[in-house]
């Protein structure tokens, strides 16, 4: 039972996603990846041991966004932001190897347009973070 | 701008507010405490280069409210929001660094403290004969 089966829930649930593909990347997208993609990184984990030795549940918030390139996220980052939106709030029903979800939502949104300062490149972020309370089938002793 | 308002959750608010004017006074502290510990906490872990992520910081109050008061911790530095959630373009001295992931630094923080402030204000509602099923 590890926490790594809830990640890798979230990344195939994710890219099993006709809308989203299969570009989904954990942390940071690999080199050669440059126009359009979903990352999903891990901001926090919260663990409430209620009883010695044991966990009742777990809470992880993820940074989930969709990021391309480009002045206008319109055509692809804005759909995928909100399609991530409709894959994951409120969605108990993704399986994970452990661990039953509890809780999932939305609790912050994410919207930014970088700017590289030296090539003047734009770049949309459209996503938000993601808050799963995640229980394990069987608390060990 | 990284920034988080402190003032408990919507849930609580009603307890909150039937509460005694002393209990209310109590709830106070509680959640000063916990913006003021998410500030420091996410000063000591930035990294230092020029000081402006840590220099940032800014702790408000937005004044006291029928059931205690809101507090607002941000960050006033200009990329503290791409620090957090990570770039994809970095350009540095003219030389392009690549990918920076997320800096994790100050949602942690939030995250962590406004957890202890919620537990806080659960124990203070239910001190005062209210029954609460624990949403933490």
């Amino acid at each position: 039972m590890s926490l790594d089966a809830l990640d890798a829930a979230v990344l195939a649930h994710l890219r099993a996603d006709p809308v989203i593909g299969a570009n989904v990347w954990w942390a940071v997208a690999p080199p050669g990846v440059d126009d359009a993609f979903v990352i999903v990184d891990q901001l926090a984990h919260e663990a409430d041991p209620v009883m010695p030795a044991s966990t009742v549940f777990e809470r992880v918030t993820y940074l989930v966004k969709a990021v391309v390139a480009g002045p206008d996220p319109s055509t692809w980052g804005i759909p995928a932001g909100e399609r991530i939106h409709e894959l994951l709030e409120a969605r108990l029903d993704i399986p994970v190897a452990g661990y039953v979800i509890r809780n999932l939502r939305r609790t912050h949104r994410v919207r930014i347009t970088e700017i590289d300062e030296g090539t003047d490149a734009r770049w949309q972020h459209y996503g938000g973070h993601y808050e799963i309370t995640a229980a394990p089938v069987e608390v060990v002793p | 701008m990284a920034g988080v308002t402190w003032e408990g959750l919507d849930e609580f608010r009603r307890a909150l507010e039937a509460l005694p004017d002393n209990l209310v006074q109590q709830a106070t502290p509680i959640i000063r405490t916990q913006a003021a510990t998410a500030l420091a906490d996410a000063r000591a872990a930035y990294p230092v280069y020029s000081g402006n992520l840590r220099d940032g910081l800014e702790l408000t109050e937005l004044g006291v409210e029928a059931y205690g008061v809101a507090v607002r911790v941000r960050n006033k530095a200009d990329h503290s929001y791409l620090f957090e959630h990570g770039t994809e373009t970095r350009t540095f001295k003219g030389q392009n660094r690549g990918r920076m992931p997320a800096g994790k630094v100050f949602i942690p923080a939030a995250i962590a403290a406004r957890t202890r402030m919620l537990r806080g204000l659960v124990d203070l509602v239910r001190r005062a004969g209210f029954q609460v099923s624990d949403p933490l």
